[in-house]
């Protein structure tokens, strides 16, 4: 089968390797039928995460039909239309039980590394380096996925792949972003970086009933998206001083939520014992990481922080005494995406959102190192990417 | 079942030895590599402790001694059951080719071999609590000296059991001890670690996570190990 494979750092290629096969009894192998680069596939691409090996197959936001169960799958059959969750989650563990998915103690073969770092893993991860598991992704012709009794989502056929396949990632990492704000009527969330998360985020929080939503970045495409299909006010860090702004916008309180979806590189962390490797190798400018200080700083006391961005380790210069001094709430972590695949669906289903409004680019599996690259270098055009084998 | 003779003698020797390091050792009783009545090494009184006591096969393994843990979400009673069948053993721990039980007690060992070479023994089980603690130990004429044990604790929570295990051995000289070597690599500890993870993914899950099978854009000769935490460091 076409892969997408991970070569060294800026350098993916789509190759041929051999098609998965089941290895346990609750895997089941699909045939992807639409997929997607995700904004935390640059950090892969840029170098940031570590542990990654030549010939990596990339990938975590894929969806496609059943072409084979292994024995203890008996909720799915073979045709089935799915999307997957990019947490892989076992459904059997204390974590799982409780609804932290993403916190899975079962799924990452690889575990140890991750332990070693932050003292416990979190849940294995498609396509996202051996430290988080090491399993093969979805930006290929076919993926094998394990737990596939607990993951995958059945999805009816009158949906499109486009209108669901978020639903895999970035649509729920964004709501479940904004119900971390626990929003109240009236309130107004700030949401640094428009990405695809941050859209999300956005749209999430006036589902969940924010009355302003101010979008921030500097990438007038990504802003003008946030204005036009989601209606929230926008302001352009490169323009004008966040806190100044953001403190007269809400009458001197500051903005009673504020969602940092911009993540590690922009904030130049790593994981401990790497981190002066990454800092000289790859540039880390740790005053970089104004987003989340900003957020601090200007969020109203007794207000919450909340986290979808990706970190990895260390945060140079974080004003704990602020956050301290203003009681704060933080909330933060890899999305529980088993959690909220069929509420969302059903606001998919009821027509409350759809979440193709993202996509910018469609191209075939075959495109994809320029795929990359355009996601990496055109910000201002590209947001999102989506492929599909079928296209080769 | 509760027959702790080994653990008494230790205890016993201890006091004869060093009387007034009683309250020292009444603690290293409670520890549950010495309550598997092998001693720590590096402890030095509970070393002089050992040269009093005849163990069975005339040597004592303490020359190299693992502690680990993990906590599994089912009941002490279910994973002693599954522990107590050695022969499950070899299911999750990775250098085991098989366990034979000889009787209720002895069983045979043998370690997944390095090309020609094997490494067998026989071990005897010397300690139990049912639902809470198995000891064993090798005994004569073991290719390696080893013991262990295993206690199952429910958890303070009221969710499944912290379970941990101690293993010791000598590690051989010549041929057989780069076997061994090779066998356990540079970190035993997370060796066992590992074993522990995979029988907490076969109690809680019922099946092992892997990515082993799985294909890559890598040749096979390209294939290398993961790398480990110190080579991912030092790079």
């Amino acid at each position: 089968m076409k892969a997408v494979c991970w070569e060294s750092k800026k350098n993916v290629q789509v190759l041929s390797v051999p098609d998965p096969s089941i290895i346990n009894p609750r895997d089941a192998i699909l045939k992807i039928t639409t997929t997607a680069i995700c904004g935390s596939d640059l950090h892969l691409y840029d170098g940031y995460i570590p542990t990654m090996k030549k010939g990596d197959i990339l990938g975590h936001e894929f969806m496609g039909e059943v072409v084979e169960l292994g024995h203890a799958v008996r909720n799915l059959k073979k045709g089935d239309r799915v999307v997957v969750p990019f947490t892989i989650a076992c459904g059997n563990c204390f974590f799982c039980k409780r609804n932290l998915w993403s916190a899975c103690d079962n799924s990452n073969p690889n575990a140890a590394t991750a332990e070693a770092f932050y003292g416990f893993s979190g849940s294995g991860l498609f396509g996202y380096s051996h430290m988080m598991g090491g399993y093969a992704g979805g930006q290929a012709e076919y993926v094998r996925v394990p737990f596939a009794d607990v993951g995958p989502l059945p999805i009816p056929d009158e949906l499109t792949d486009e209108q669901v396949l978020f639903l895999s990632d970035i649509f729920p990492t964004g709501y479940m972003a904004a119900e971390n704000c626990s929003i109240q009527p009236g309130d107004t969330v700030a949401v640094w970086g428009c990405g695809p998360v941050g859209q999300f985020a956005i749209k999430s929080a006036f589902l969940l009933g924010a009355e302003r939503v101010i979008a921030i970045d500097d990438v007038p495409g990504r802003l003008r998206m946030a204005a036009e299909e989601s209606q929230a006010e926008t302001l352009n860090f490169n323009d004008q001083d966040i806190y100044e702004k953001l403190t007269e916008m809400t009458g001197g309180m500051g903005p009673d939520s504020c969602i940092d979806a911009v993540g590690l590189e922009a904030h130049g962390t790593t994981i401990d014992a790497l981190y002066d490797r990454a800092k000289t190798a790859l540039y880390l400018a740790t005053d970089r990481s104004h987003a989340l200080r900003q957020a601090i700083r200007v969020c109203r006391k007794g207000g919450t922080i909340s986290v979808p961005g990706v970190y990895g380790g260390f945060l140079d210069k974080f004003p704990f005494g602020a956050a301290f001094s203003k009681g704060l709430t933080f909330k933060m972590g890899q999305t529980n995406v088993h959690k909220y695949l069929r509420p969302l669906l059903k606001l998919i289903q009821n027509g409350k959102i759809d979440p193709s409004f993202v996509i910018t680019h469609r191209m075939s599996l075959n495109e994809a190192a320029s795929g990359y690259s355009t996601f990496k270098n055109d910000k201002d055009e590209c947001i999102k990417i989506v492929m599909k084998p079928e296209l080769n | 079942m509760n027959e702790t003779p080994l653990t008494q003698e230790v205890i016993d020797g201890a006091n004869v030895e060093s009387g007034e390091n009683e309250g020292l050792f009444a603690k290293a009783a409670k520890h549950p590599f010495i309550a598997g009545g092998a001693i720590l090494a590096g402890a030095g009184l509970a070393y002089a402790a050992v040269k009093t006591i005849q163990n069975a096969a005339d040597t004592i393994a303490r020359e190299v001694h693992i502690e680990t843990s993990i906590a599994i979400d089912k009941s002490p009673e279910e994973l002693y059951a599954f522990w107590r069948d050695f022969e499950n053993l070899p299911l999750f721990m990775k250098n085991l080719e098989s366990v034979i039980e000889l009787d209720e007690r002895k069983s045979h060992w043998m370690a997944k071999g390095v090309g020609a070479a094997r490494v067998e023994w026989d071990a005897e089980i010397y300690n139990e609590t049912e639902n809470e603690l198995i000891a064993w130990r090798s005994l004569e004429n073991a290719d390696v000296v080893n013991a262990g044990s295993v206690r199952f604790q429910k958890a303070p929570t009221g969710h499944g059991t912290y379970v941990r295990v101690t293993v010791n051995y000598n590690p051989p000289a010549g041929k057989l001890g780069a076997t061994v070597a090779q066998l356990l690599g540079g970190e035993p500890t997370q060796l066992i670690k590992e074993d522990l993870r995979r029988l907490k993914q076969m109690m809680e899950v019922g099946e092992i996570s892997t990515i082993d099978g799985q294909t890559s854009g890598r040749a096979e000769s390209e294939d290398a190990e993961i790398p480990t935490i110190s080579q991912e460091i030092e790079k």
